[in-house]
């Protein structure tokens, strides 16, 4: 009791001058808090009260003091506190130190088997990989993805190339979503000479971690929250306005995707509402992050009725209607997306970007003179968007292809970014097609795959063209250049192979065949695309043909993809309302995915089908279309 | 040298570093030519070179220079752009380490955006030449050997109008004439400028993602200053990154030099040379990303022979938030990421590295890194400063060869000083036979960094001279009684957008026992020298050697 006594003198006190002040009130009455702890309290509790201070400063990123904390704290008690001087030494890039706080915290039983593992990944960046592996299997269980992904590194770095494959393997068994394992195993395989694999492996890298719930480091990550969502709270109490894309980045950066976090701001919402603190403003702001949070989670209803409360409290707070049109773009809700825009250019009648989405949802629904006269509006006032002309060209692709067509000219002449000029290209290139020019197409869509000789995408459009122009030796080639590129591409496999049936080169049809079954993994698309042939032939397969194969598609695979086939089958037959009710329940289905330009599509074809019209086919489609 | 000492002993102290630039009279300061509107451009210059453009055995100075932005790209002139900077050493003329502008002089117009510089003898005719790296057409300068240049851009087709960083020769097709191999960075045009924001809602530098990649060109030196655009005939054409750091080697161990080039927010290449063509082999060889498979924005770079088995290893800079990198070889061209195990790791969080160097500083026969730092995007906390992107530099010390510990808090004053440094040359430039640091600063002075360690330790100090063969990527191994073998890459390319001392050191402790020294040139042949003294350079000339 004397010795804690006299630390009080010794607890340790960080600048906290970078921190906002509401956390800086919050962390120096824990100060506060613990010093009255270390008079009073037994040796256990006096630990536990200034370890606890050590995690309040560690979610802060005060290490030094922190440290200082966690190593009086251990004096008592180790445990936990030698794990979390571990996690410092980590941190702080004091891999030597790390061990020995990792090895008293697996003597201390508590925190055993944690340990372990954390000691294996130091020895790993230690390159020290027997002791890591003797650290792995230490654990007291060693069937979870984190530490059978450590063990097999540790194998991988003493050469054993194939235990640490079989390890590996076991891990993304276990957590197949974690992508980060695709790296070292697709390395193990490539020192293990089976480059095949190596190149599999390697091309699935992504960076989402595997998941180790770590009931030690939890504490520290809930301080990180409750801190990140005090100062969400005090900003918005903050006057004056607030910079809105700060704002939205702090929440983004510190809150996203944590749980709990809207009841909190609620409850904050109802406690300062209750004593009479919250202006206007922050009614806004607390409700524009409760909005971002909701969004976040997929409580979109709720998420839209906090951005309309949050305009209600403040209608300067354009962001909030921007949120709600991004909503309802996501959910495919059109004309609740365009009567958003609408609030927004009603206000502020020169904002560009509304004005260009608005034209955009105006020609999804099919109001092409209202979409036209926003982007007229919009030149006449910005007529340097080039956006806005090149939109505007591709509207009046069919009833104005001339004007189109010079516009896409006049654009090409202009220094604009290189997406746009493509899209240009392509324009240009489908409006030559429609006018039965398909060599001018097809001298636009070179000059394209020059400019991108690296887009697959371009690519296949040129091939498909050359096959539509008969031009199937040269389509061959473009789809060879194509699967150079990219030997995973199904369209451009298959669209060599049937370019070589129109040739009636059946023997090079079939070798085709052959290689592109060896290089796609799966064959399901492989069938999707026999079914997308026959519609474009349908002489190679009658109409029944064509709807039972989408139908058995249907059946076996239940896939996004095969249910939009099998409703374009049924328009195309004159199913029409069949081909409606099926891509109505789709559009259900799909509504809460983030996949825009999906939603988008199917709605534009159920429309389609509910004016018994055949389905719009995406670009990369096209060549599969009927003539 | 004597009096230039004692200044510097009063103004340092006892500094293991002093800070000189001034002092000798390098007086350069940069132009980043910002207006504020935030162009990519202006926070990616500039580089420097050490170069003995006269060959009498000292290192004269060039300095790259930007222009205010946009300014005459298409003919830039003297009376708008003051151009680049050449300086000539007069360390062997007068005995002090003293420089003089010779820029008029020398015939050197230089007035494009520069970016970065390299060096070689393109010709094979003895005096080093000088290519320079802009936004817009490169420049190849002729040295005339009477202390003038010439302009041969034309002539050798060697005029890339990407945006240039960083350069390499080196020889690709074993014709004994160094190829060119330029790093160009994005597509970036003052038309297609994009604003971008920073975290805390300020316009920003935008980063290379915002821009297409921009492709990087390869030319076949065909002798006589005249050069062919090789980069599709080599298969160099189908890939591009956002390329900042070049270095070459051969990485495979397969007698043939290949290419590594450090990407910004791309998969970095290795290039594996196949003696008619390039195959791209970064990330299947474990050098393209990081431990975890992520790209980073890569900016310096460096290859040595750290732990003296043979193989080049690597080292890279990298953005705040990212740690450096360094990928060990395990001499067959495969690469592990061993970072943190050589505790490069948690020390460069916090920074963003550009020109770094492996450098013996103390000679004690173990390499040692330096890394230049500078912001590219507003740290928060000088988020009210006029330019707040600076950054002080890092100095590590090998305790093993594969163990370092930074040592920047004691290397003095002249590492305290916060800077948006970015390139850095590394050499001898006071001959007193340990490695000295040129430094260049983003809109800001050049630094001269003068090591006043390394002279108390026993070394040895190499120029080769090219015969048949040229000296780029010559192998050195340098054998000496009771010490371990030391084995060094003869090369000027490396670091960041620079060109370094095409001279060898090496450090030899405390070791004063005569050394034996072989010489594997990149044509394959090997001399072998005995006895040479230690603590004095030595001209090590092709073919002058014992053979085997």
């Amino acid at each position: 009791m004397i010795a804690f006594a006299l630390l009080a003198f010794q607890v340790p006190k960080p600048d906290l001058s970078p921190l906002k002040p509401v956390l800086q009130a919050h962390i120096i009455e824990a100060q506060h808090a613990v010093i009255a702890a270390l008079d009073q309290a037994t040796p256990e509790i006096q630990a536990e009260a200034i370890g606890g201070l050590g995690l309040i400063y560690h979610a802060h990123s005060f290490r030094i003091e922190a440290e200082q904390a966690y190593q009086i704290a251990s004096q008592t008690t180790p445990h936990p506190w030698s794990y979390y001087l571990g996690m410092i030494a980590v941190e702080t890039g004091h891999l030597d130190e790390a061990v020995g706080y990792f090895k008293t915290a697996i003597e201390s039983e508590l925190s055993h088997s944690f340990a372990s593992v954390r000691l294996g990944y130091v020895f790993l960046d230690l390159n020290r990989p027997e002791d890591a592996a003797r650290a792995f299997r230490q654990a007291e269980k060693i069937n979870d993805a984190f530490t059978l992904f450590g063990l097999g590194r540790a194998e991988a770095d003493m050469g054993h190339f194939d235990e640490a494959i079989d390890l590996m393997s076991k891990a993304l068994a276990l957590q197949p979503d974690a992508t980060t394992i695709h790296y070292p195993l697709g390395l193990a395989y490539r020192r293990a000479g089976n480059i095949e694999k190596a190149r599999e492996h390697l091309s699935q890298r992504g960076d989402i971690p595997i998941s180790f719930p770590d009931p030690f480091l939890a504490r520290i990550s809930a301080i990180t929250t409750t801190s990140s969502l005090m100062v969400v709270v005090a900003m918005a109490q903050e006057e004056p306005r607030l910079n809105v894309r700060d704002f939205e980045g702090y929440i983004h950066a510190h809150l996203a995707g944590k749980q709990g976090t809207v009841k909190y701001l609620s409850d904050a919402y109802d406690f300062h509402e209750k004593k009479g603190t919250l202006t206007d403003n922050a009614r806004a702001y607390l409700h524009f992050a409760m909005g971002i949070l909701s969004e976040g989670h997929r409580q979109l209803d709720d998420a839209i009725e906090h951005y309309r409360q949050a305009f209600r409290f403040d209608n300067e707070l354009m962001a909030s209607l921007y949120s709600q049109a991004r909503i309802f773009a996501k959910t495919g809700e059109k004309k609740r997306e365009k009567e958003v825009y609408d609030v927004i250019l009603n206000t502020w009648p020169r904002e560009t970007d509304a004005r260009l989405d608005r034209a955009q949802v105006s020609a999804e629904l099919g109001l092409m003179e209202s979409a036209i006269e926003d982007l007229e509006t919009l030149l006449e006032y910005a007529p340097e968007t080039h956006m806005a002309r090149l939109r505007l060209a591709q509207l009046q692709e069919s009833s104005h292809s001339e004007d189109a067509l010079r516009a896409y000219e006049q654009l090409l002449s202009v220094e604009i970014p290189k997406d746009q000029q493509l899209a240009c290209l392509a324009g240009a290139a489908r409006l030559e097609l429609r006018r039965n020019q398909p060599d001018q197409a097809i001298g636009y869509l070179k000059r394209a795959w020059l400019m991108a000789p690296n887009d697959p995408a371009i690519g296949l459009q040129l091939a498909a063209i050359m096959a539509t122009a008969d031009r199937y030796a040269d389509a061959i080639k473009i789809y060879n250049s194509v699967i150079e590129l990219d030997d995973q591409l199904e369209l451009a496999h298959f669209g060599r192979y049937a370019a070589a049936i129109l040739l009636d080169d059946s023997a090079q049809a079939l070798s085709f065949l052959e290689q592109s079954r060896k290089a796609l993994p799966s064959q399901r698309r492989l069938a999707q695309l026999m079914l997308r042939f026959g519609l474009r032939h349908p002489g190679s397969l009658n109409i029944g043909e064509l709807l039972a194969l989408s139908r058995a598609q249907v059946d076996t695979e239940h896939g996004i993809a095969e249910e939009e086939l099998h409703a374009m089958t049924l328009a195309l037959s004159g199913a029409y309302e069949q081909a409606a009710s099926r891509q109505a329940a789709l559009i259900d289905a799909v509504r809460s995915t983030d996949d825009r330009i999906l939603v988008s599509r199917l709605y534009g074809n159920l429309v389609r089908y509910q004016q018994s019209q055949p389905p719009v086919v995406p670009d990369d489609l096209a060549f599969l279309l009927p003539p | 040298m004597t009096l230039v000492w004692f200044l510097l002993w009063v103004v340092g102290d006892n500094d293991p570093w002093i800070e000189s630039a001034n002092h000798v009279g390098l007086k350069f300061v940069h132009q980043n030519g910002m207006t504020g509107q935030f162009y990519i451009l202006e926070e990616m210059g500039p580089g420097c070179a050490l170069i003995d453009i006269d060959n009498d055995g000292d290192l004269d100075v060039y300095f790259v220079q930007g222009h205010r932005l946009p300014g005459n790209l298409t003919h830039p002139s003297s009376e708008t752009h003051q151009g680049d900077q050449l300086y000539k050493n007069l360390l062997v003329e007068t005995g002090q380490l003293q420089f003089t502008n010779i820029t008029d002089a020398s015939g050197i117009k230089a007035f494009g955006y520069g970016i970065g510089v390299a060096q070689a003898d393109v010709d094979r005719d003895g005096w080093t030449d000088i290519y320079t790296i802009n936004y817009g057409p490169n420049q190849l300068w002729r040295n005339k050997g009477n202390g003038q240049f010439e302009d041969i851009t034309a002539l050798s087709q060697t005029g890339d109008p990407g945006f240039g960083v960083s350069a390499s020769f080196f020889d690709a097709d074993g014709d004994g004439f160094l190829d060119l191999y330029v790093a160009n960075y994005v597509q970036f045009t003052f038309e297609n400028h994009k604003i971008c924001l920073s975290p805390f809602g300020v316009q920003d530098y935008c980063g290379p993602n915002s821009y297409e990649d921009a492709p990087d060109v390869f030319f076949l030196n065909k002798g006589q200053g005249k050069f062919d655009n090789a980069t599709k005939t080599w298969k160099l054409d189908g890939q591009r990154g956002s390329g900042l750091g070049v270095i070459a080697a051969d990485f495979n161990d397969d007698h043939k030099t290949d290419i590594y080039v450090a990407n910004d927010a791309d998969p970095n290449f290795l290039w594996i040379n196949r003696g008619d063509r390039f195959e791209e082999d970064g990330i299947m060889a474990g050098c393209a990303l990081n431990i975890n498979g992520a790209t980073e924005a890569s900016m310096g770079v460096q290859a040595a022979d750290i732990d003296g088995d043979g193989d080049q290893d690597i080292f890279m800079t990298h953005l705040n938030g990212e740690t450096n990198t360094l990928y060990r070889n395990d001499g067959n061209g495969l690469f592990s990421d061993v970072t943190l195990a050589a505790a490069l790791g948690a020390s460069s969080l916090d920074k963003t590295g550009f020109g770094t160097g492996w450098l013996d500083y103390d000679n004690d026969g173990l390499l040692d890194l330096f890394v230049a730092n500078g912001a590219v995007h507003i740290l928060e906390h000088l988020k009210h400063e006029p330019f707040p992107l600076h950054q002080t530099n890092q100095l590590y010390r090998a305790i093993t060869p594969w163990r370092f510990e930074e040592v920047t808090a004691s290397a003095g004053a002249a590492f305290k000083q916060s800077e948006v440094s970015r390139g850095a040359a590394f050499g001898d430039i006071d001959n007193d036979g340990d490695t000295d640091i040129l430094l260049v600063n983003n809109n800001g002075p050049a630094r001269l960094l003068i090591n006043r360690v390394g002279h108390n330790a026993n070394w040895l100090g190499i120029q080769l001279k090219a015969g048949p063969s040229h000296c780029e990527g010559a192998l050195i191994t340098v054998s000496q009684k009771d010490s371990t073998m030391k084995r060094r890459r003869s090369s000027t390319d490396g670091s960041f957008a620079s060109s370094n001392d095409a001279r060898i050191l090496v450090g030899l402790g405390q070791n004063h026992a005569p050394c034996q020294v072989e010489v594997k040139w990149p044509n394959g042949e090997v001399d072998t020298w005995s006895n040479l003294v230690t603590g004095t350079y030595h001209t090590l000339v092709f073919g002058k050697g014992k053979r085997p």
